[in-house]
């Protein structure tokens, strides 16, 4: 990842459906830097109910929805997925992922509830040609970022809030500030949660993230007025990126 | 302020050092875990509980919840009622209890938190969180309460803010402890049974049992409905569990490392939800985590048998309330619709505890022990026959651990304890002990 502030898209693959999925990956392409792409789950414990829905509503669950990513989207992404679900068969999921085409792979429940396979995660990840990418909270202990920064991540993941989509009083400049200054220059941070305006995107860039993550706000103005609104939500954010 | 301390210890003063300072800051002590807290969670189904909070609690309590600062900054205004209230509280030594339990060179230390208004450590967050609730523009505080020690703090609070307070107090407490109960409508708190017939789960229950004798996640849940009647005026402001609330309490620990002549072995608190307990230990357990002090020390949690969740529930995703209307968190929990029998510590009468102080205990790093009534009603008798204080119930919990484990304890040994508050509200529970009438 390069020096300015990327936009990610987040989408659950195959939400709504496979068809329309793969076509807004097509479509907003030009204006996004990386796709983090959800694999279905009936369990997104760590999301917020937007995310929820997509999950519920995705055409494909698992692996399965993986499968239809070989070759079809346009950009770099990750992929995201809960380690709950792949735990009893992690070779296999990493390699659906690499045939994929994935660069990464983000695992949000890794760091919380499988504290103990973060080093087996990532020496996985790289015997599949991955890079492992971690997830933190705004309240994640200083020391256990510099054993995330000791596997090498492609990025270090801070979600700004309780879970995606979800806004709460909560002070991010001083989160971001805090895990910046403790990450330095040694890893790519990127952010997310409840990211919605360009006012947003414009205020955390000044703060030096590397790459902000838009998912809820998006798929909303999907269910608001279709791919069009999404397409200008995604403008926007891109302005106040460039500016 | 390790270094300070550690001086101290060094020079071997047996002295208690009375000049001390109110913090300027609270510890948070997630930035020092060995693992990572886990995040809040909304259930499967429903509305997003986690959504909700902004309707109940004062946006500063939703942001220090989520804050990845180590050190809080304590506002002003906080501070002055801390001073007004008689902080910094004073450290002792349990001189008397040392002679009667014939130890030798075993020395005994208890912050006491008694000698606040509230005559318990409870008020140290309620003056915070009625702060931030003014702030937000509420008029009125809204809490549960059990013994009635979070409820009379939370009257102290409103008072001293000018706001109005509202009290869901458990039912077997609202008769038993009518003490605190009528304090609190000296205060001019509003003080309701709960379950009530002023919110839905309250009308429930109720229908099922019109003498339930409610418990702490019940009333929590009947506070919360409240507040959502309102939520324009009203804010919600919890006694323990949530990690705002264990981080104002850091006052007391960050009191006592000031204080201290000598650096305990073993530190002990009781129980309820976490908040005591962390409020003393944290900062010492921080400074452990970061390799500052306390390398030795055992910290020990002290439960009751009749809500033994620490050493006997589950690590497990749960609400914090009955009703389910607040996120999961996950904690050790006897589950939520776990009803204790009534006992005199009614404080500790709750079926979780707070996540940091779960997490400490998952890793060993905190060990729990349970007791019941019986043995620590006889163990407070005792410390009030030496010391001249009446312990709260509750208190008495980390009294009967200290004197078992000063009894065993080699030559050398210093032990601490949080006197979480004094009991001099609790004649019910003596007299029955007592068997007076």
């Amino acid at each position: 990842m390069s020096s300015c502030t990327k936009l990610i898209l987040y989408l659950t693959a195959t939400y709504p459906n496979t068809e329309t999925f793969l076509n807004i990956l097509e479509t907003v392409s030009h204006l996004v830097d990386m796709f983090e792409i959800g694999v279905p789950t009936d369990n997104p414990k760590y999301d917020g109910p937007t995310i929820r829905m997509t999950h519920r509503g995705a055409e494909l669950r698992g692996v399965r929805a993986l499968e239809v990513l070989r070759g079809r989207v346009p950009r770099e992404f990750v992929v995201m997925a809960y380690m709950e679900d792949h735990v009893n068969s992690l070779d296999l999921f990493l390699e659906k992922c690499a045939e994929a085409g994935a660069r990464g792979v983000l695992m949000p429940d890794l760091l919380f509830d499988y504290h103990d396979l973060v080093e087996e995660f990532s020496k996985k990840c790289r015997e599949h040609g991955l890079e492992p990418c971690f997830f933190i909270s705004s309240k994640f202990p200083y020391r256990e970022v510099d054993r995330v920064l000791s596997q090498r991540p492609l990025f270090i993941y801070l979600g700004l809030q309780a879970c995606s989509g979800v806004r709460l009083p909560i002070f991010i400049e001083r989160n971001v500030k805090i895990y910046r200054s403790i990450i330095g220059d040694r890893c790519p941070l990127i952010v997310g949660f409840a990211i919605k305006s360009p006012e947003d995107v414009k205020l955390l860039k000044k703060l030096g993230v590397d790459g902000v993550v838009v998912g809820s706000a998006f798929v909303r103005e999907l269910s608001r007025c279709g791919l069009e609104c999404g397409l200008r939500f995604l403008e926007d954010l891109k302005r106040a990126l460039v500016e | 302020m390790w270094s300070k301390v550690s001086r101290r210890f060094k020079e071997g003063s047996r002295r208690v050092i009375s000049m001390v300072s109110i913090p300027s800051y609270w510890y948070n002590i997630a930035a020092d875990l060995p693992v990572p807290l886990p995040p809040v969670r909304d259930p499967d189904s429903g509305p997003s509980r986690i959504e909700l909070l902004t309707k109940i609690l004062p946006s500063v309590l939703i942001d220090q919840e989520f804050s990845g600062e180590r050190w809080i900054p304590i506002p002003d205004d906080v501070r002055r009622m801390y001073e007004k209230i008689g902080r910094p509280t004073p450290y002792r030594r349990a001189d008397n209890l040392e002679r009667e339990l014939g130890l030798k060179d075993v020395h005994i230390y208890y912050k006491f938190e008694g000698v606040l208004p509230s005559g318990s450590h409870k008020l140290n967050t309620a003056l915070a969180q009625a702060y931030y609730a003014k702030q937000d523009g509420a008029v009125e505080v809204v809490t549960e309460t059990s013994a009635g020690q979070w409820g009379l703090a939370t009257s102290i609070a409103a008072a001293l803010f000018g706001m109005r307070a509202v009290i869901f107090m458990t039912r077997a407490s609202y008769r038993s402890k009518p003490q605190r109960r009528v304090l609190m409508q000296v205060l001019g708190a509003t003080v309701h049974p709960s379950p009530s017939d002023l919110t839905e789960i309250g009308r429930r229950l109720l229908e099922e049992d019109r003498e339930h004798p409610g418990s702490l996640g019940i009333a929590i849940s009947e506070a919360v409905e409240y507040v959502l009647q309102r939520p324009e005026e009203r804010r919600y402001l919890p006694g323990s569990v949530m990690e705002f609330v264990l981080i104002h309490q850091t006052v007391i620990g960050l009191e006592a490392i000031q204080q201290m002549p000598e650096q305990p072995d073993i530190v002990v608190a009781c129980v309820g939800g976490g908040s005591n307990f962390g409020g003393f230990t944290y900062p010492m357990i921080g400074m452990r985590l970061r390799e500052e002090g306390f390398e030795k020390t055992r910290f020990i949690a002290v439960e009751s048998k009749a809500a033994p969740k620490l050493t006997s529930g589950k690590y497990m995703y749960d609400h914090p309330d009955t009703s389910g209307t607040l996120p999961l968190i996950k904690m050790y929990t006897l589950g939520k619709d776990f009803v204790p029998p009534p006992i005199h510590a009614a404080g500790l009468r709750y079926h979780g505890a707070a996540p940091s102080l779960s997490i400490l205990v998952k890793l060993g790093i905190v060990e729990p022990v349970a007791y019941e009534q019986e043995e620590v009603m006889k163990a407070a008798q005792l410390f009030a026959r030496t010391e001249g204080i009446i312990p709260a119930p509750e208190s008495a919990h980390a009294i009967k651990a200290v004197i078992d484990i000063a009894r065993k304890a080699s030559p050398g040994t210093v032990i601490a304890f949080n006197l979480s508050g004094h009991g001099l509200l609790d004649t019910d529970a003596y007299s029955k002990v007592l068997g007076i009438s």
